[in-house]
């Protein structure tokens, strides 16, 4: 859940790249080290350090107490500052080449241009057309919202068209009520609701009380009523 | 002759009996066709998540018994990508009226929380005990996972399976009690109820699901007080005299009043205004009336946006961006607290770019997450951190700023937006350690044009 609405929240329609990004940095092979750190990296660390004489424990992969205070008399002699942590300066003068902070493409970048919010929201729109097409402004933004919460949430499919075609999840996608035109306001609505409107507070989900529906959507706990539905949790 | 006057009504009607048969015929192979496309799209999606449950079984008792953090990693990694698939799998399958959201719940919180694992090894840090334990929970949840799923499958072995969508399917059903796979599912979502709240380093950590709004001041009002607040905020932003017609209550995060108003002169549909119960602060604000051709600037609509907020006297909001759609412009505004740009915490103020009305309001962030924060002086300065971003991006602005990871954790970043052959990228740099904390790109979009 907002898994990535905070950021989407924060900026609008910007594209969160973050996690590819981070899976490159994976394999970096001179991450800080601490007291609670272990691994190879610990390791290798501590065989440099038993080799110049720094520390007599043994190579076991865990940075205890040993390994600190070791770490802190090498930092001392060699003019770093002491603090037993194993960072960049401590990595470089280890005899270890820090990886360097961004790795230099070598081929010419092409801009990407696949990208457009467009069809988002027109997909969204027609559902919001298709479920709520009598109900007030208001109800149409909130319709579009639980949608979007949806996608953040666990107990749903990770993607707008994952929830919205999601089977038996939508009246108007099975009874293809969905495929019309979308209206100025539902598309108005949906747009309010991606730009991060949210008039349910976090609903997951909505049916009007007036007609028959399961009786464990009932288990819900309902957090307020808009026009003819209401919206739960 | 008149012997055979039956013979061309006959031939008429044998034909069109003939006509009849062949097209009830191709009309009922049409939907056969079509209903073993479904049961088979069906029985594929199970079938897979079937596979994906049993790899996550195996590798989460893998995981219990490496002893390498790097397989343990890679092995994590696995099992968020298995249980990924397999609730992607399993919200595939048709469930009427049924539900089995717990379950989802389940396969979404077991790969979040493989994956924060995952990242950890990454850092060079491991499990701890605790941690150990729960993955050691998860690994006897997914077995008796795999188990249940198990019986489902071996009766559809038996040809007992059905999904009970598609009504026809009874005519084949064998003798025997039939089970249909949302019913068996559904029994199975029952089962997986008593599962323990799992809290770890993730965005789906139940300790973030079940967070509570820390920016409230005040002390709780009444509904009449609400719709006094509602009428004077939407007297500020517009030339309209508005009143409250209808008062609705919200229960949710943070409980407000919702008052609905309508300006006096003129027959507009009904704008809200949501009011937090304790505090009386104006959480969001929605005026759906239709906008006519732009006649004023992006640039202006921030201006009346900031000195809308100005009047509202909420301190210390710069604006950020602004998105103009469909003759409005939303700008969003950031709460600067010693120069640092605090993202957590921030104001959406909607403008008609027709009149210059404020039509749209949203402060719904700031007041879950608005507090003063403990700044604490960066490590690494500008041109250190600058080191850190890949020397081919041209920057354009930088600045310091406290973002929100994944697990809602707050971090001090240098923030440096620069362009890459007409890219525009935002990457976020760790002012303590340099790590690389985010990257995020700019994308303008067909529905907007979006500046910053």
């Amino acid at each position: 859940m907002n898994r990535k609405r905070i950021i989407i929240l924060t900026v609008a329609i910007i594209v969160l790249a973050g996690m590819l990004v981070y899976t490159g940095t994976i394999f970096a092979q001179t991450p800080t080290l601490y007291w609670g750190s272990s691994g190879s990296e610990v390791s290798k660390v501590q065989s440099k350090l038993q080799a110049w004489g720094y520390y007599n424990g043994p190579v076991d992969g865990h940075y205890g107490a040993g390994t600190f205070n070791a770490v802190k008399k090498f930092q001392a002699k060699n003019g770093l500052s002491a603090d037993g942590i194993v960072g960049k300066a401590t990595w470089q003068a280890l005899g270890f080449t820090p990886a360097t902070g961004a790795a230099r493409t070598t081929q010419k970048y092409t801009p990407s241009r696949g990208v457009s919010g467009r069809d988002d929201i027109m997909l969204l729109s027609r559902v919001v057309e298709g479920e709520a097409l009598a109900e007030p402004y208001q109800g149409k933004v909130a319709v579009a919202a639980v949608i979007l919460n949806r996608v953040d949430s666990d107990q749903f499919p990770n993607s707008l068209a994952g929830v919205i075609y999601q089977p038996h999840a939508f009246e108007s996608i099975t009874n293809g009520f969905a495929n019309r035109a979308p209206s100025e306001d539902s598309i108005k609505a949906a747009q309010d609701a991606m730009n991060g409107w949210d008039p349910t507070y976090g609903c997951l989900f909505f049916w009007n009380p007036s007609k028959p529906v399961s009786s464990w959507i009932w288990s819900r706990k309902i957090l307020t009523q808009i026009g003819a539905h209401v919206f739960a949790k | 002759m008149l012997k055979r006057w039956w013979i061309v009504p006959t031939l008429i009607g044998v034909l069109a009996v003939a006509g009849l048969a062949y097209w009830g015929s191709s009309v009922s192979n049409d939907r056969n066709q079509l209903v073993t496309l479904i049961n088979n799209r069906n029985q594929r999606a199970f079938l897979e998540m079937v596979g994906n449950v049993q790899n996550m079984e195996v590798l989460l008792s893998k995981s219990i018994v490496s002893g390498s953090p790097r397989q343990r990693m890679l092995i994590f990694a696995d099992v968020w990508q298995q249980a990924y698939s397999a609730q992607e799998n399993l919200t595939q399958v048709p469930m009427a009226g049924r539900n089995v959201t717990r379950t989802a719940r389940f396969l979404t919180q077991t790969g979040d929380f493989a994956w924060s694992l995952a990242k950890k090894y990454a850092r060079g840090q491991s499990a701890t005990p605790k941690e150990l334990a729960q993955l050691n929970e998860l690994h006897r949840e997914a077995g008796f996972l795999a188990a249940e799923l198990n019986q489902i499958t071996k009766r559809s072995e038996d040809g007992l399976l059905s999904w009970g969508e598609i009504r026809a399917e009874s005519r084949n059903k064998l003798a025997g009690q039939p089970l249909t796979v949302p019913d068996g599912l559904t029994k199975i979502d029952k089962n997986m109820e008593e599962f323990p709240t799992l809290i770890y380093d993730g965005p789906f950590s139940d300790h973030i699901t079940a967070r509570k709004p820390v920016g409230l001041t005040g002390s709780t009002i009444n509904s009449a007080r609400a719709g006094d607040i509602a009428e004077k905020f939407l007297e500020v932003g517009s030339d309209q005299d508005f009143k409250v017609v209808d008062t609705d209550n919200v229960s949710g995060t943070i409980p407000a009043f919702r008052a609905y108003l309508k300006p006096q002169n003129a027959d507009l549909p009904r704008v809200n205004v949501d009011i937090s119960k304790k505090g009386g602060h104006v959480l969001s604000m929605l005026n759906p009336r239709d906008v006519a051709a732009a006649r004023i600037s992006g640039q202006k609509a921030v201006t009346i946006a900031s000195d809308f907020l100005a009047g509202q006297k909420i301190d210390s909001m710069v604006p950020t961006y602004t998105v103009e759609q469909r003759n409005m412009a939303t700008v969003i505004f950031e709460y600067k607290q010693n120069g640092v740009l605090i993202y957590p915490d921030l104001i959406k103020v909607k403008v008609a770019l027709d009149n210059g009305e404020i039509i749209g309001y949203d402060a719904t962030q700031f007041y879950m997450n608005h507090h003063v924060r403990k700044l604490a002086k960066p490590k690494l300065s500008e041109k250190e951190a600058l080191a850190e971003v890949n020397p081919q991006l041209k920057i354009e602005s930088k600045r310091l700023a406290v973002i929100p990871l994944e697990n809602l954790k707050e971090v001090m970043v240098y923030e440096f937006k620069g362009n890459l052959n007409g890219d525009v990228f935002i990457v976020y740099i760790n002012a303590q350690t340099g790590d690389e904390e985010r990257i995020l790109k700019v994308v303008e979009t067909n529905g907007g044009t979006m500046t910053m």
